[in-house]
């Protein structure tokens, strides 16, 4: 029955996805012509109800708390897990770039029962199992704009560089079971433990490490990165940003615990560079974009590099790591909702401008985000996020690897508050501008043009009809950014 | 709950955040006509607050000395991490600065002094007035957490909320280079601070590795961890660091010129007058006393570099007055850069007299400073820049002007029975026996400081009058000028500078008013420093006997709140 119950969630997630599969299809063409906010949403409520039965279930297993290797703290990232899933869900309501909402909610929720399946794995089956179960789906979320080549080029190159790592990884457990004979985590955690470490299995856990580093868009291997952000339509983008994320990460962990004893000089030496690398490369190729989402794209490489830095100095408490992955999908979230529920046409950073005048209260939500994934104050997530992942490296005496993060946040404050300056300080863009003359305006800011305060609106007239519930969640993430900076602690209780 | 001092500084940040909320949802407010009321209430708040701190430095125990006032609450268990406020005679110093120079702008109207964001600017409406005046109260709450901090990471939370405020104030109402100003603003002190972070991080382990606990808090835990020479060595520099490029020693002062001509004027005196000072106040605070011996290491090097920059500083003020092509700001843009390396020669000589000098001069710098680009501001719409005209002879139009600019100007130059000259002198006085050759070259700087002074003046005030339409930057309101005399100080305007000029010559004959409540906390902080490179010393030689560091593991010295203290009161 207790196995049972472990698989409940997953289950429920899959069943909910097969049914949404068989059901959808007879009104999903007279639907799209309807615009409004709420009846795209009525649209979706068979998903909406199975997702709850979910949630029920995963209420009811929630008490048990037997995930695999995490203990207690796998309860923290099955629940970032659902905030990711419910932010695309919630998004993918109003995403207008998704022809079929069902089929892409169907996506959506067999790569979270992968996800869920990743986190009560407890040998490598199923860990492959899970990872390419969420793989597979988002293959197919990335080409979900079926109007659109450069979301079919995201899927393609997405799904050749994926299943290039998914190789990897499945090599690298092959080589790892031919070193140790077991594919049972905890087996082979003692077997591990009770030998030398050997040639074989340092290369089998390094390729399985490197697998995932790419799935993960690390930096050596983040060539997919941009490219697949940028042509995905946004609800797969917030998705890839999120529960990809937290699920990825959540497979480093599990790899890392169980080979810690003996392959310790390894992961360190390996996350090091890795690190590093994402964190320099990542803020430097972020420095010129033009484009919002690539530079959110390359700003995420970044913050795996930190992220991945919080891995080596790991020990059983994950509090610092889970803090940090939570700032960051919250911080991701309230751009990207700010962003969407302005309704701009284009994701030029450039025309950010407009967001002044559409609507002040997004511009503030946008700004505060902005300011938390910079790591300044007064959004303090972000600030005590570094925090919390430097103090036990500081500890245990990485001060290169901590000196040359920190010095990365330096270089990522520039684009991060480039970004604010054009919501706040470039003159209002019209559209009818070409591109020369934007790109002549941003560099020779000499404002003949002040800037003007626009007519006054909070939640102004936007050109999105779904403006008010986007604007309502992005004041939501904002409010749980707020308090995971002021209250880090009160989260942390949640989980213990 | 809070006691006056949290209060105090907590007030202006609530208040600068609720004037903001007001500004996004007060929707009858925009179309009111002109209001004045975000002023008046910003005066209110920075009122409260000044009367709360005045209040504390009076009431303030200068026999007891130490650090009074405390008040601690917990924030991050885990980490060791608590909100904790106090304050000695030098925090006490610096806040009643902090507090008083906004309160004292506040009373200002937006017209007066091109200070806040109605002239010259097509932001002239209400909402724009809140966010100005919110901005700036939250600035004003930031900087006054900086001073007044007592747990290390308090303290850079307040550190870099001052980033925030002002990156807005200059985003939205600077000059014509305002986006590139207020970029290289933020990401030079960002940078210059980021890896002070890490620093504080490596303190909290100290502690945890010293005193068993991890912990912040700087009284009694900090201050009691022993560090070796090398670690010594590195902490200074990673600090000194982030507070030299605030405080804008020499070779760390690219921002200072970009950001004071861009910035509105408002803010390029609160940078001067107080931003420049947290930089100085962290470097005593933190560098001077915590790492003493790691800094002897740079002091040598940092003292050139302090009395370099009061040269070149000097210099670039004459060269700017000689050609005149530059706008008017920067000549005194440079002339505070002069004087911010006299202010840190004396705290890096660390000598009683040299520091007591400093704070003095801390507090003059800012009162004259803050006169000088008053008057800046005033004669900004008349004259943008000198265009190599041997004179202006602005003195016959206004000669309420002239007179109060005269004294400033004397102030700037430290004549004798004047503030800015007991800091100078005292400042040179405590330096000379420790950098003789640095502090003879600073010295030139007062020369150089009195010939940019008085041409400048000269050359503004004095002579036939020469004014022609080209003066007259064309996106100003020409108003003013129809009627000349008109634009001439008097009354309250006149006053204010009078009152500056009073204060400075107060404090320059009567010093002890001023140095009373901090003089015994230099000695006693001094005594700590000396105290704590003895240990370093032992720490040193013990070293080469044993590898371990001589770590007291007495649980009883150990005074830890909570589970832990229960837990050993269990053991007992």
């Amino acid at each position: 029955m207790s196995y049972f119950l472990k698989f409940l969630p997953t289950l429920l997630l899959f069943f909910s996805g097969i049914v949404g599969i068989v059901v959808v299809n007879d009104r999903e063409h007279n639907s799209s012509s309807t615009k409004s906010a709420w009846s795209s949403i009525s649209d979706l409520y068979i998903i909406f109800g199975i997702f709850v039965a979910f949630l029920a279930g995963f209420a009811i297993y929630l008490p048990d708390r037997a995930f695999g290797v995490f203990g207690e703290q796998g309860a923290a990232f099955e629940v970032l897990l659902i905030c990711g899933v419910i932010g695309s869900l919630f998004y993918l309501s109003f995403d207008d770039q998704i022809q079929r909402k069902r089929e892409t909610a169907t996506l959506i929720l067999l790569a979270t029962a992968g996800g869920a399946l990743l986190f009560v794995s407890v040998n490598f089956i199923e860990l492959a199992i899970a990872l390419e179960t969420l793989a597979l789906s988002v293959y197919g979320l990335c080409a979900a704009n079926l109007l659109s080549a450069r979301s079919s080029e995201a899927g393609i190159k997405y799904f050749f560089l994926g299943s290039f790592a998914s190789l990897l990884i499945f090599y690298g457990m092959a080589l790892a079971y031919g070193a140790y004979g077991s594919i049972g985590l905890l087996e082979l955690g003692f077997r591990i433990e009770s030998f030398p470490p050997s040639l074989l299995g340092k290369i089998g856990f390094g390729l399985l490490f490197l697998g995932i580093l790419a799935k993960f868009g690390a930096a050596p291997m983040h060539y997919w990165v941009a490219d697949a952000y940028q042509g995905a339509p946004v609800s797969a983008f917030i998705f890839m940003l999120t529960v990809v994320k937290v699920t990825v990460f959540g497979a480093l962990i599990i790899i890392l615990r169980t080979i810690a004893p003996n392959y310790q000089d390894l992961s360190d030496s390996l996350f090091w560079i890795v690190s590093v690398c994402s964190i320099l490369l990542g803020n430097l190729l972020a420095l010129r974009q033009r484009s919002l989402v690539r530079m959110l794209a390359f700003s995420s490489i970044a913050q795996a590099g930190y992220l991945l830095a919080g891995l080596i100095a790991l020990e059983n408490d994950l509090r610092g790591v889970i803090y940090y992955l939570a700032f960051y999908l919250f911080a991701v979230l309230g751009v990207v909702f700010s962003f969407a529920a302005a309704g701009l046409k284009e994701d030029q950073i450039i025309s950010l401008s407009k967001l002044r005048r559409s609507s002040p209260l997004l511009a503030v939500f946008m700004t505060f985000s902005f300011l938390g994934l910079a790591g300044l104050p007064p959004a303090l997530a972000g600030l005590f996020g570094k925090f919390f992942i430097f103090y036990p490296l500081i500890a245990k005496g990485w001060y290169g690897l901590v000196a040359l993060a920190l010095l990365g946040s330096g270089i990522g404050c520039y684009y991060y508050l480039r970004a604010v300056a054009a919501v706040y300080f470039l003159p209002i863009i019209d559209n009818d501008l070409t591109e020369g003359d934007r790109i002549k305006d941003m560099s020779d800011n000499n404002n003949s043009q002040q800037v003007e305060i626009a007519p006054y609106s909070v939640v102004a007239e936007s050109a999105n009809p779904y403006c008010q519930p986007l604007t309502i969640a992005s004041l939501a993430v904002c409010l749980i950014l707020l308090g995971l900076g002021f209250a880090p602690e009160a989260f942390w209780r949640i989980f213990s | 709950m809070f006691s006056t001092l949290t209060f105090s500084i907590i007030l202006p940040l609530f208040a600068g955040v609720s004037l903001l909320l007001f500004a996004l949802f007060g929707r009858k407010f925009e179309a009111q006509g002109r209001r004045n009321e975000p002023r008046y209430f910003a005066l209110f708040i920075s009122a409260i607050s000044f009367c709360g701190i005045f209040y504390l430095w009076l009431i303030y125990d200068r026999d007891l000395g130490g650090t009074q006032f405390i008040q601690k609450i917990t924030w991050i268990k885990r980490l060791g991490i608590s909100f904790a406020i106090g304050a000695d005679g030098i925090s006490l110093t610096f806040g009643l600065l902090a507090s008083f120079l906004p309160f004292f702008l506040y009373t200002l109207s937006q017209d007066d002094f091109n200070i806040s964001p109605a002239n010259g600017d097509n932001i002239v409406s209400n909402r724009s007035k809140l966010i100005f005046y919110g901005l700036s109260l939250i600035l004003q709450g930031s900087i006054l957490g900086v001073f007044f901090a007592f747990d290390a990471v308090l303290f850079y939370v307040f550190w870099e909320l001052m980033l925030f405020p002002s990156y807005f104030l200059l985003g939205l109402w600077g000059g014509r280079k305002k986006i590139e100003a207020a970029l290289f603003f933020i990401l030079y002190t960002f940078v210059g601070s980021v890896l002070m972070i890490g620093g504080i991080a490596y303190l909290g382990y100290k502690s945890y590795h010293q005193i068993g606990a991890v912990n912040f808090f700087m009284l009694d835990h900090l201050y009691s961890l022993t560090f070796s020479l090398s670690e010594q060595i590195v902490l200074a520099a990673v600090f000194g660091v982030a507070f030299l490029s605030k405080a804008a020693l020499f070779p760390l002062h690219a921002w200072l010129p970009i950001t004071y001509v861009n910035a509105p004027l408002f803010l390029t005196i609160i940078m001067s007058s107080l931003m420049l000072k947290t930089g100085f106040y962290g470097l005593y605070r933190f560098v001077v006393i915590f790492f003493a011996d790691g800094f002897a290491y740079f002091a040598p090097l940092l003292a050139w570099c302090a009395a370099v920059g009061s040269v070149y500083g000097a210099f670039c003020a004459w060269h700017y007055v000689r050609v005149g092509s530059a706008s008017l700001r920067k000549v005194v843009a440079y002339s505070s850069l002069s004087h911010a390396g006299i202010i840190a020669l004396g705290i890096i000589a660390r000598s009683e007299i040299s520091l007591i000098g400093a704070f003095v001069q801390v507090v003059a710098h800012a009162f004259y400073i803050c006169g000088l680009f008053l008057l800046i501001g005033r004669l900004e719409p008349l004259v943008e820049r000198l265009e190599g005209r041997q004179s202006l002879g602005l003195q016959s139009i206004l000669p309420g002007t002239s007179r109060v600019f005269l004294m400033m100007v004397l102030a700037s130059c430290a004549l004798p029975p004047l503030a800015s000259f007991v800091g100078e002198f005292l400042i040179f006085a405590g330096s000379f026996k420790a950098f003789p050759a640095a502090t003879l070259l600073a010295l030139t700087s007062v020369f150089w400081g009195a010939v940019y002074n008085f041409e400048f003046f000269r050359r503004l005030f004095w002579g036939p009058l020469q004014l022609n339409p080209t003066d007259f930057n064309s996106e100003q309101n020409l108003e003013p000028f129809l009627d000349l005399s008109k634009f001439d100080l008097r009354g309250y305007h006149q006053f204010i500078f009078v009152l500056i000029f009073t204060l400075i010559l107060f404090v320059g004959l009567a010093p002890k008013m001023l140095t009373a409540p901090f003089s015994s906390n230099i000695s006693d902080n001094l005594k700590l420093s000396l105290l704590r490179s003895v240990k370093t010393k032992q720490l040193e030689e013990g070293s080469r006997f044993r590898r371990e560091p001589p770590v007291t593991k007495d649980p009883l010295e150990r005074n830890i709140e909570g589970e832990d203290s229960l837990m050993l009161t269990a053991l007992k």
